[in-house]
């Protein structure tokens, strides 16, 4: 096994002490380390939120950008060049808020990217409104009598959308988390892991306590990830029960894999052919 | 005494306006004239009313005409728009069906039957006897090409190219195409051209999507994103022609926001990228744009206008996003704004922006229209891509520590050595927030104001790339200033009033921003005064000059109509400016 340190960098931390990002973000030294990719072969995408701020306190490549967008800016660098690596770090409101579109078309385009969400149901960033993900009756300042609506489950709607990959993991769980993290980036499609995150300063309903008393791991039991109704009932499991681990993964032909312009390598790696250019545009 | 005539065919949306116009198009063009055409359409698939506009001549021409020639009315309200803008000489062709009988009809059609330069021609008839009515373009082509005095040899290879897979086809439209020869052939026209017998095309027949897309080529664009926006979204079906022949990628976007975040994420990681929308699309890029900005990733978009606001009129024409494109996204970051006058001016508009867009790592926007873009061109000039591509991109080859490298290092220039992610040891960190050198988030008071000030930094360096106006007979007493696609018409114009011994000349604009302040300043300080022509209705840059130079524009002529300019009108309306002037 390799050292998580080789991922550490100087750079101030700036989470709240005790925030559930810390220990997403060890799961990710610990699965980036495992799978031996040194720090300038890793690319992580990030969008707007405490989640975002992530790869910022990794030592590795970064593009942290708009609110809710990374997955474009994602998307499009992994269009340009097939080879890369990237991650997306997200938060709920980024991604299941205001990114929600572009969630939808990744889940259908099944480029190989690996999103994960670090879903704390808050707006943290913010201070404390409600997210896609907060669960009806939610207090917060911006919904004195609490959240008048259903939460959005992330995880049903991308097995509904036909994603390929499709798990759940726990900040308080590290070791699992990290392997789940590995084998989503060993996918070769999209692949989404939704990640139940604490929120210490905006979120007292789902606690570490909240959390420990009810997550249970999937392949700790007989659970088999290929059967897709299967995956939806435990996806939909919450009040007393929540499962971690891969809910379903299925083969799938990757968005890229069938590219015309992609068939003699990347598009970053083509070189530019003068006299082919000019033969295609002397020929219109 | 040259020969310039313009043509126009006109119907429903889906009777095949644009067949029949191609066709004469492309005979004329085969034959050696030269031509332009403007399609004008309704946004709707079917149905309203559409209409091509060729104007055909012995010389080149660069705008369309005020007045018709010949009208191909496939409907009889295509004779009701636009009998008033028949010339003094002009012929109407219209269809008249059979089954309206020729005394009944007289009675149903009194007032068109009635005027001695229309024609009743039964295309459709004729359509279903050589075969069917959906020949009737064919049919109507036959008619004008006949009027116009072109041997049907010409006609027959145009439609032998273009029916060559199916013999029965082309068979029944070369018989169609002959009932409309014939139907014709007694009719006086005054218009025929000398048609040249060695039939050597002079040109090229492009449109301006095309061009673009072409341009992009040329300019080793790889990914090009978009959402479907008409007037821009040719550009990309055009792009999207060369998938299997180039290594280019044309992704549909689920929407702008994700269009141009998907070219900026492309272009971090190591490849030239563009977007095409219309102002709406724009609009929400808006805050992308800024991502670009503030992460200094190169990028080109197309903003192809069109009237608004919001929706405003989807398939016309306009001017009003100059202001907009130069200052949107929140606070203050450089960018390139560029606006081609022509089809060979906007081929090489795109290669420049990729380029300037690369070497000062800023965004580059270039503003086009539905007129431009929708419009068939002629071109004379070869097309010819760069021999090499300049990438200003740095590797760890280049640094002598690579763990060292920060990817927003204050320069003088502004501008920082640009590595790419993965490629090396050098980790590349960006950021939307407020960083400092090596792309970190930072709120530092001294870090933000060197950030501000190093982007900054770069306009010194790309105004100096900035072409002034171009000058067409730039010392005269009073001077016409446009910008963009509006150039053919301005200098015809200026060629009628010259023609009328009036002391006038034009300035052109296409550098905009950064705008090209001391060469503006120099072009207009000679003139009386000047006189602004767009199609817009505050005279957009008429106030940049204003602001940009402190001269004033006299007063501003603008239409905001969707229509676009034609010299007759540009010359009238300079000519009452004029008379208010003396």
């Amino acid at each position: 096994m390799s050292d998580t340190k080789q991922y550490d960098n100087d750079y101030e931390n700036k989470w709240c002490p005790g925030c559930g990002n810390f220990g997403i973000l060890n799961a990710i030294k610990k699965s980036l380390a495992d799978m031996q990719m040194p720090p300038e072969k890793v690319l992580m995408v990030s969008g707007i939120g405490q989640a975002a701020k992530n790869p910022h306190f990794l030592q590795c490549n970064f593009f942290h950008g708009l609110h809710g967008r990374a997955l474009p800016v994602a998307t499009g660098a992994k269009l340009a060049d097939q080879d890369l690596t990237i991650l997306v770090n997200m938060g709920d409101g980024d991604c299941y808020g205001e990114g929600g579109n572009h969630l939808l078309a990744a889940l259908r385009r099944n480029i190989n990217l690996t999103l994960l969400v670090h879903n704390n149901m808050v707006y943290g960033l913010t201070k404390g409104q409600a997210s896609p993900t907060s669960r009806r009756g939610f207090v917060t300042k911006a919904q004195p009598g609490g959240v008048a609506y259903d939460a959005c489950n992330p995880l049903t709607l991308a097995l509904s959308q036909g994603a390929g990959f499709v798990a759940r993991g726990y900040c308080g769980e590290i070791q699992h988390l990290s392997r789940l993290i590995k084998e989503a980036v060993s996918y070769p499609g999209f692949s989404l892991v939704d990640i139940l995150q604490v929120c210490i300063s905006f979120n007292n309903v789902n606690t570490y306590q909240f959390y420990n008393d009810r997550v249970y791991k999937l392949e700790e039991e007989t659970y088999k990830a290929d059967d897709l109704h299967q995956a939806i009932d435990r996806a939909m499991e919450w009040e007393d029960k929540i499962p971690i681990g891969i809910l379903y993964q299925k083969e799938t032909r990757g968005y890229t894999q069938g590219l015309a312009p992609l068939q003699s390598g990347s598009l970053f790696s083509q070189t530019y052919d003068p006299e082919q250019v000019q033969k295609v545009i002397s020929a219109v | 005494m040259s020969k310039d005539v313009t043509v126009t065919i006109g119907g429903e949306a889906g009777q095949g306006i644009q067949t029949v116009g191609d066709i004469i198009a492309r005979v004329c063009h085969n034959a050696g004239l030269y031509l332009m055409a403007v399609n004008d359409f309704e946004s709707r698939i079917r149905g309203g009313h559409s209409f091509m506009q060729i104007r055909i001549s012995d010389t080149p021409v660069f705008a369309p005409c005020q007045k018709i020639d010949l009208l191909i009315a496939l409907n009889t309200d295509t004779w009701d728009l636009h009998k008033n803008e028949m010339a003094a000489t002009g012929l109407v062709l219209l269809d008249s069906p059979a089954k309206e009988k020729k005394d009944e009809s007289k009675e149903k059609l009194p007032e068109q039957a009635q005027e001695k330069n229309v024609v009743q021609v039964g295309f459709s008839d004729l359509a279903k006897d050589a075969g069917g009515k959906i020949m009737t373009n064919t049919v109507a082509a036959g008619a004008c090409l006949t009027l116009l005095g072109a041997p049907f040899s010409l006609f027959e290879q145009i439609l032998t190219q273009k029916f060559k897979e199916k013999e029965k086809v082309l068979e029944n439209n070369i018989t169609a195409g002959r009932s409309g020869f014939d139907a014709v052939k007694n009719t006086e026209f005054p218009q025929k051209f000398n048609w040249p017998s060695d039939g050597a095309s002079k040109g090229k027949l492009v449109t301006g999507v095309q061009v673009l897309a072409l341009g992009a080529l040329a300019a080793d664009c790889r990914l090009a994103a978009f959402y479907p926006m008409s007037p821009a979204t040719g550009i990309m079906i055009h792009l999207a022609e060369f998938m299997d022949q180039l290594p280019v990628l044309v992704e549909q976007a689920e929407d702008e926001i994700s269009a141009i975040n998907m070219i900026i994420g492309a272009s971090f990681a190591g490849v030239r990228a563009l977007t095409a929308t219309s102002g709406g699309g724009f609009s929400l890029m808006a805050e992308g744009l800024g991502l670009a900005g503030i992460t200094e990733t190169p990028v080109v978009i197309i903003n192809s206008q069109r009237p608004g606001p919001a929706t405003g009129l989807p398939t016309r024409t306009g001017q009003g996003d100059l202001l907009f494109v130069i200052h949107a996204s929140q606070d203050e970051f450089p960018r390139f704004v560029f606006a081609p006058r022509s089809v060979n001016q906007a081929f090489d508009t795109m290669i420049r922006a990729f380029h300037l867009s690369e070497k000062y790592q800023v965004p580059a926007i270039i503003l086009t229209d539905q007129y431009f873009n929708d419009s068939l061109w002629m071109t004379t000039r070869e097309m010819t891509v760069p021999e090499e591509i300049e990438r200003f991109v740095t590797t760890d080859a280049d640094m002598s520590s690579p763990s060292e490298y920060k990817r927003f290092k204050v320069t003088e220039s502004g501008v920082s050595p640009r590595a790419l992610p993965c490629k090396g040891r050098a980790l590349v960190g960006v950021t939307a927030n407020e960083h400092d050198e090596a792309g970190h988030m930072s709120e530092k008071i001294a870090n933000r104001n060197n950030m501000v000030e190093k982007r900054l930094a770069k306009i010194q360096g790309m105004a100096e790339e900035m072409k002034g106006p171009d000058r067409y007979h730039g010392e005269s007493e009073f001077l016409v200033a446009g910008w963009g696609s509006t150039d053919g018409a301005i200098r015809e114009a200026v060629d009628q009033l010259r023609s009328e011994n009036v002391n006038i000349g034009a300035l052109h604009f296409s550098d905009l921003w950064p705008f090209p302040r001391k060469k503006a300043a120099d072009a207009l300080s000679d003139c009386k005064h000047f006189i602004t022509v767009e199609h817009n209705a505050s005279s957009q840059l008429g106030l940049l000059i204003r602001q940009q130079t402190g001269h004033s524009f006299y007063k501003a002529i603008c239409k905001y109509d969707g229509r676009p300019f034609t010299p007759d009108w540009i010359a009238k309306h300079v000519t009452s400016v004029l008379e208010e002037i003396s």
